[in-house]
Order: C-alpha cells, then sequence, then structure tokens
C-alpha cells in the first residue's frame, strides 16, 4: 500500500520501477555521469496536515563544483570544493546577474559546512549511513535503495538513486510536522550543464571584502536585503544535520 | 633649457626660490599641493637637511584609526601577559608623530583611493579615483586625460633608486594601486571590471598598468631610462590571468581563477619583460627566494586578498606574513646603493572592521606592527624615513569605564569588580563597539573575519551573558544596521622615524605625507637630475 502511494504521489519513481523492470536480468551497465548532472527537486512542508510551503531546488554538479539554485527566491550558490577539503561558494543573485565570492569556510558554521556531501547530494552521508537499508529494487541507472530511519520523534524514509548519488524522494514526518522532498526531473546534457555554470561565472562578482568599500553601489547596499539562503529554503541536510525546513523562508 | 625638478618642498627654502617645476608641473599650481606645502615652510625647525633620507619606508595600515591602535597596542601587551595600558606597539617608540586629517575633496568621511592618491601624489582628490586629481569625474575615463598625478614611488624610481610595494590585499586594490596606477575609477582591477567605453577610449586597467609600470612611466618624459619595479608582492592573480581554466594556480579556490576577457596573462609578460626576475605565488617559493640574486620580485600569494592573520593557516599553498614579505622586500630593495622607497600595506585591518571584527582587525593590526619592528631592525635610521599611517579610520570605539587589565575583547568589568557591568538594559556589554554595520555575531573559533557576510543584519542590543566576546569568531554590536560597517571621517595618526621624522607634527591635511617623503628624501630634485 506505502509503495502504491510512493508511486501515484511520485511520477519519477514509477518510471524508474518500470524501467528497471524492463530491465531485469540485464547486466547493462549505467552510463550516468553522475560527475556532471543536475536535478530538479520540489519541496513541500506541512504542519497539522496543511500545507506549509511549497519551494523548489535545483542542483547542477559539474566535477568539484555544485549549484543550489533557489528558484523562488532567484538566488544560486555555487560550491567549489578545494583540494584542501575546504569549501567555498560564491553567491548569486541571478535576478541581479551579480555574484558575492566568499573564500573558503566564510559561511556560519564554517567547520561544519565542510562536508561536500552535504552539498553534493543534498543528504550527508554519514545520516545515509545511519539509515537502514529495507531494500534495493532494479537495475544499472534505474537502481533504487530504499532506506528508513525511525525516532520517537520522526519517521523518516528515503528513496536514493546511486547511479545519481542523489535522493530522488525523501520523507520526514512526526510531531504534526512533515518534509517531503521529490526529485520532479533529471537533467543529464553536460552541454546545458556546463551553460549554467558559464551563465553565472560571467555575472558581475564582487569579494565579499570589498563590499564595505562599495557601499555606494545600489546592489551592494541592498545585497544584505535580498536573502541570506542558510537561514530560508532548504538545500536539504539532516537528520540532526542542519538546514532542512523551508518554512520560513524570506 | 628645461630648468630641473623640485623646487617645491623645502627645497625652497634652501634654494632660495621655487623654479620652474618640470616632472612635477601638472601638481605644483595645485591649491591642494600648495597648502600643504606651504604647511611645511612654516615649521621653524628642522633637524633634517633636504635629501638626507637615502631610503623611504611608507607604512600604511588601511582603516587604521587611533582607537584601532590603541586597541591593538592593549590586546598585544596583553597577549604578553601584561596588564596591556602599557604596552607599547612598535611604531609606538618612534619620537615624531602627529595628526592627518583625513577628508577626500568630495567626502566629508573618505576612502582609501583618495586618501592614498593624497599621500603618494601631495595632491588631495576625490573618493574612488586612483593617481588623478579632483578635475576627473569618477569613472570617467577620457576625464582622466591631463590629471594624472606624479607619485612619490615613480619619483623614486625616476631618482634612480629600487621601488616595492607590498600588501596583504589585492596588488590592485585601492591603496597599493595609487602608488602606481592613475584611474578614474579604483575597482577597474583588470579590463573585465572596465566599461566598454572606457576601455575603447584607451584607459588601460590597474593590473595592466602594474605590469607596464616602467614603460609608461618612461613614455611620460622623453628619454627616460627606468628599471620597473623591484618588488611587487601580494594577492590578487584574478587580475592578471585569463578567464581561462587553463591558466589557474596550483593553489586557486575557483574553478576559473582568472577575470581578464581580453585573453592576456599578465604574469608571463611581466615574465618575458623581467627575464632575470622571480614571480612566486606560494610560501615554499618565497622562501626559496634569494634576495642578493633577485633583481625583480612578483609575487602574487592569492587570487583575490590574502588571508587575515588570524586565518592566513587555512591558505591552500600557504602564505608569508607581512613581517616576512617586509623584510625580503628591504632584503631585495636595499641591493642598491642609490637607495629604495617602499611602501607597506596592511590592508585587512579594513577588512575585519567592515565586517564587525574587532579580533581580526586587532590582530592584523599585531601583525602589521610586527612588520614595521622587522623594517627598524633591517635598517639603519641614520638613513631611512620610516613614516606609519592609516589612510582613515572605522566607527570602531573603546567605551564603558572597563578596570585596568580588563581584556580588551571582554565585557566590560568596572573597578572593584570581578562580574560584568550591566547596561540599563541589565545585559552585559563590550568594551569595544561599532556605530553601524553588520552587528553580533556569535562565531565560535571562526576565524575568517568575513564569515559575518553569510548572515542577515543583528544590529542592536544582544544578550552577551553566556557569549565569549573574546573568541575569533564574535563580532561586536553595532547601532545602526548596514551591510558593513564603514569608515569613519577622524583624523589618523601619522608615526615618524629617520631623517625627516622631525616634520612630522601638529595636526595636517594628509597630502603633506608626500611632502615630506619628497623632501626628506629629495625625491623630486634627485628624479629632475636624472631627466635628459
Amino acid at each position: 500500500m506505502g509503495e502504491m502511494k510512493r508511486m501515484k504521489a511520485w511520477p519519477l519513481i514509477m518510471v524508474f520501477f518500470v524501467s528497471s523492470l524492463a530491465n531485469a536480468g540485464s547486466s547493462v551497465e549505467c552510463d550516468i555521469d553522475a560527475s556532471v548532472i543536475a536535478g530538479n527537486y520540489k519541496i513541500s512542508t506541512a504542519r497539522d496536515d496543511r500545507v506549509a510551503s511549497v519551494s523548489s531546488l535545483n542542483i547542477w554538479r559539474r566535477n568539484n563544483e555544485v549549484a543550489h539554485q533557489h528558484p523562488d527566491r532567484k538566488i544560486t550558490e555555487i560550491w567549489n570544493k578545494l583540494p584542501n577539503d575546504r569549501i567555498r561558494v560564491v553567491r548569486y543573485f541571478d535576478a541581479h546577474k551579480q555574484g558575492i565570492e566568499y573564500q573558503a569556510d566564510e559561511i556560519k558554521g564554517g567547520q561544519g559546512l565542510n562536508e561536500w556531501s552535504k552539498k553534493s547530494q543534498l543528504i550527508p552521508q554519514s545520516f545515509k549511513q545511519s539509515m537502514h537499508l529495507d531494500k534495493i529494487e532494479g537495475y544499472a541507472c534505474d537502481r533504487l535503495e530504499y532506506y528508513t530511519k525511525n525516532t520517537r520523534q520522526q519517521n523518516i524514509s528515503m528513496v536514493w538513486s546511486p547511479s545519481l548519488s542523489l535522493p530522488v524522494e525523501y520523507k520526514e514526518i512526526g510531531q504534526g510536522k512533515s518534509v517531503v522532498i521529490h526529485l520532479m526531473k533529471r537533467i543529464t546534457d553536460k552541454k546545458r550543464i556546463n551553460n549554467f555554470f558559464t551563465l553565472r561565472e560571467n555575472y558581475q562578482s564582487t569579494d565579499y571584502a570589498d563590499i564595505g568599500d562599495n557601499e555606494s553601489d545600489p546592489f551592494l547596499s541592498n545585497m544584505i536585503n535580498l536573502g541570506f539562503i542558510e537561514h530560508g529554503a532548504s538545500g536539504f541536510y539532516n537528520a540532526n544535520g542542519e538546514v532542512m525546513a523551508a518554512e520560513h523562508a524570506h | 633649457m628645461k630648468t630641473k625638478i623640485l623646487s617645491i618642498v623645502m627645497t625652497t627654502l634652501v634654494l632660495g626660490g621655487c623654479d620652474e617645476d618640470l616632472i612635477l608641473k601638472n601638481t605644483q599650481d595645485n591649491t591642494w599641493f600648495k597648502s600643504a606645502e606651504n604647511k611645511l615652510k612654516q615649521a621653524k625647525k628642522y633637524d633634517v637637511s633636504a635629501g638626507s633620507a637615502k631610503n623611504v619606508i611608507l607604512f600604511v595600515g588601511d582603516g587604521m584609526g587611533i582607537s584601532t591602535v590603541t586597541a591593538a597596542r592593549i590586546l598585544e601587551g596583553q597577549l604578553k601577559g601584561l596588564q596591556g595600558e602599557e604596552n607599547v606597539l612598535s611604531f609606538g617608540e618612534f619620537p615624531f608623530a602627529g595628526l592627518a586629517k583625513t577628508y577626500n575633496v568630495d567626502a566629508q568621511t573618505p576612502d582609501s583611493a583618495g586618501t592614498m592618491t593624497a599621500m603618494m601624489s601631495g595632491v588631495k582628490t576625490d573618493a574612488g579615483v586612483i593617481g588623478v586629481d579632483e578635475d576627473v569625474e569618477r569613472g570617467n575615463c577620457a576625464s582622466a586625460a591631463g590629471n594624472e598625478l606624479l607619485t612619490a614611488l615613480e619619483l623614486a624610481e625616476i631618482a634612480g633608486k629600487s621601488t616595492g610595494i607590498v600588501s596583504t590585499a589585492r596588488i590592485t586594490h585601492a591603496t597599493p594601486a595609487a602608488t602606481y596606477a592613475k584611474s578614474a575609477e579604483r575597482n577597474w582591477e583588470d579590463v573585465s571590471d572596465m566599461p566598454v567605453e572606457a576601455v575603447s577610449d584607451g584607459c588601460e586597467d590597474i593590473a595592466s598598468q602594474l605590469v607596464n609600470f616602467e614603460t609608461n612611466l618612461e613614455a611620460r618624459f622623453a628619454g627616460l631610462d627606468v628599471n620597473g619595479l623591484e618588488v611587487v608582492m601580494g594577492g590578487g592573480r584574478r587580475h592578471f590571468l585569463p578567464k581561462d581554466a587553463a591558466f589557474n594556480s596550483a593553489d586557486a579556490v575557483s574553478a576559473v581563477e582568472g577575470d581578464r576577457t581580453d585573453g592576456r596573462d599578465l604574469i608571463a609578460e611581466w615574465q618575458a619583460s623581467y627575464a632575470d626576475g622571480t614571480y612566486v605565488f606560494d610560501q615554499s617559493g618565497f622562501d626559496a627566494i634569494d634576495a642578493q640574486m633577485t633583481p625583480h620580485l612578483f609575487a602574487l600569494f592569492n587570487e583575490s586578498h590574502m588571508h587575515y592573520e588570524a586565518d592566513r593557516g587555512n591558505d591552500i599553498a600557504g602564505e608569508p606574513s607581512l613581517s616576512e614579505m617586509t623584510d625580503k622586500a628591504i632584503d631585495i630593495l636595499d641591493n642598491n646603493n642609490e637607495g629604495y622607497f617602499l611602501m607597506v600595506e596592511a590592508g585587512r585591518i579594513d577588512h575585519a572592521h567592515h565586517a564587525g571584527s574587532a579580533h581580526g582587525a586587532l590582530n592584523d593590526t599585531i601583525a602589521f606592527a610586527e612588520a614595521i619592528k622587522a623594517a627598524v631592525e633591517a635598517t639603519d635610521s641614520n638613513d631611512t624615513l620610516i613614516i606609519v599611517t592609516a589612510d582613515h579610520g572605522h566607527v570602531f570605539t573603546i567605551a564603558g569605564y572597563p578596570k585596568r587589565g580588563n581584556p580588551i575583547l571582554g565585557k566590560v568589568v568596572s573597578v572593584g569588580s570581578d562580574s560584568p557591568a550591566m547596561a540599563g538594559d541589565g545585559k552585559p556589554y563590550t568594551t569595544l563597539g561599532y556605530t553601524n554595520g553588520n552587528g553580533f555575531k556569535d562565531l565560535g573559533n571562526e576565524t575568517n573575519a568575513d564569515a559575518s557576510y553569510g548572515q542577515p543584519i543583528s544590529a542592536g542590543r544582544q544578550d552577551l551573558t553566556s557569549v565569549d566576546t573574546e573568541s575569533s569568531g564574535f563580532h561586536q554590536e553595532a547601532l545602526v544596521p548596514l551591510s558593513s560597517e564603514t569608515h569613519s571621517g577622524e583624523d589618523v595618526g601619522i608615526y615618524a622615524s629617520g631623517p625627516g621624522a622631525s616634520l612630522v607634527t601638529g595636526t595636517n591635511e594628509q597630502q603633506i605625507l608626500f611632502h615630506i617623503m619628497d623632501y626628506a628624501a629629495g625625491l623630486s630634485v634627485k628624479a629632475d637630475s636624472k631627466l635628459p
């Protein structure tokens, strides 16, 4: 019953499932390059069975770069993994075609954020490993892993695609609140993915440290009011691994 | 026949008149220039004769206002185990001091571009412009033509001295740029920062001007032959490299390190111009430099600004300290018997204040004081004029009535008490604070002051009862909410030692620094004598 519900609610899983049946018994290996890939997510939160918020997040991955695009806010953060295992972010304000460049670990909780898996696969690897793997279905690119983790406060379930290295469904339900995350679409067109990154690289950008010397710049003086991802919409993570809910987006 | 240079400054007293000036003809009739010149003439006693300083070192603590100097002095003392207030920073030992008024021609509270131009060229000018006078319209390339000023560094170069610039900021940033560049806009650090119109009108970006310093200077004076900057050290590689990942350095932090959209690799161009020179980008390269065998050094240690001193250990390939860079610069520059001119900037004091981090600002000020100490120890006070100053201050205060020896980064504890004093709102408060800015942050042991820019403003009073305000990640409270804390319009200190130091006294227009350096080292007189 639960499985049927999941399939109804989430078309992409059904595609995976049907496709996996067709490929059952096949020894074909997956040819998806998970290092260059993108996915569009819908994030729904509810409180007491009432919808609290619906937002979207697009993740774009290109080798050691990962972009979290928040279309609702017109803000994109591109994270770059450095050789010294620190991560550095550039925050792009898409509506203004401007970016603010930070050095590694210059975002709140820098040390805590220094877990590449949080950015690159949205769910911390340590969290995924703490969940129970209930079953595996499908083959090759359509292989799906079903995880659960139940506590006194929450029931968590996740469907994971190893070929994408991304969750395709995530549910967190408990104490009158729920978070449901669905992968709505995946993108494997490398040209399109490259264009996404190149477009933003060509925005006018300002080093964070130079904001103070450019207070007369209207964009920079107002930037502080344009949005702060860490206090707003989800780029996922959790459990107890921080940022998740999108309810209080400003 | 051309009459030779200067005269201006004190040489007019010595020689009994002001000959027609060639090398400074663009500036000698400037009101700002003349007012500072006259101020210097009025001084009754000089312990120095013109041109007695063989070497000049100008130290600029960017944003190092008086309160920053005082707080850093106390912090350094407390780090030594003293109560703190009795401590003396290295430049606090200098025998002469004065004050500089920092306003720009068009701004009550100044920026670094206008103030550093005043210090380097002897002419007060507008905010936001580099090496050009107030007749320029900021951002208008064409308006710069004919309004270019000559700097003390350029005069030293023409005079045959070795020249060097060192900064912990990008070497194309306003303060270092004002030593060598002419630009109607401080933000034109590379060609991608410039409007198409400015490029087509023939304006050259600041990074390109640095690499072309020698040829550009020679082009200004027919027949002049100079040998270029001997030492350039700082950050800012992005402005010298093409926007192409193939040109990334080993410690690049961006997917594409370079910003240049004209395809030029200025580092390669510099190497082609100075085949005997050395280019380095990391600590190991820096350590390998043999100062006696290095006629030209070009060092770009970071893609953007170098790290805060407290955060320096986090650089991928390693960065030298400001002291190490200063020491190395002097080792190279003093190979010239004609002497040298060196400008050293602690560029990140300003950035830490902008971020509302007293911890960052004070630690970089202490590092700055250590660099000055290194310079004092590496030079002879009989032939080297060392001037320490700031371009402007910040809205940074030392307040309340903390008892003697109270931790300067801590909460106010009153005389006779052992527990924090309470404000009228019943909450404890810190000695240090800001009038405006991003406000309170409690980022634990974060050593990068700019972490605060990732968060919303939280100006106003906070409950600090359980907050460790002495930690590196604590950002002081601010009254007025702004994206970034601002400069202040107050005077800054000038501290001096060596030949000409006695000229530093009283309250001065900031551009007097140029005149003092020029007079003490005879820069324009010697430069004039070198003109064909």
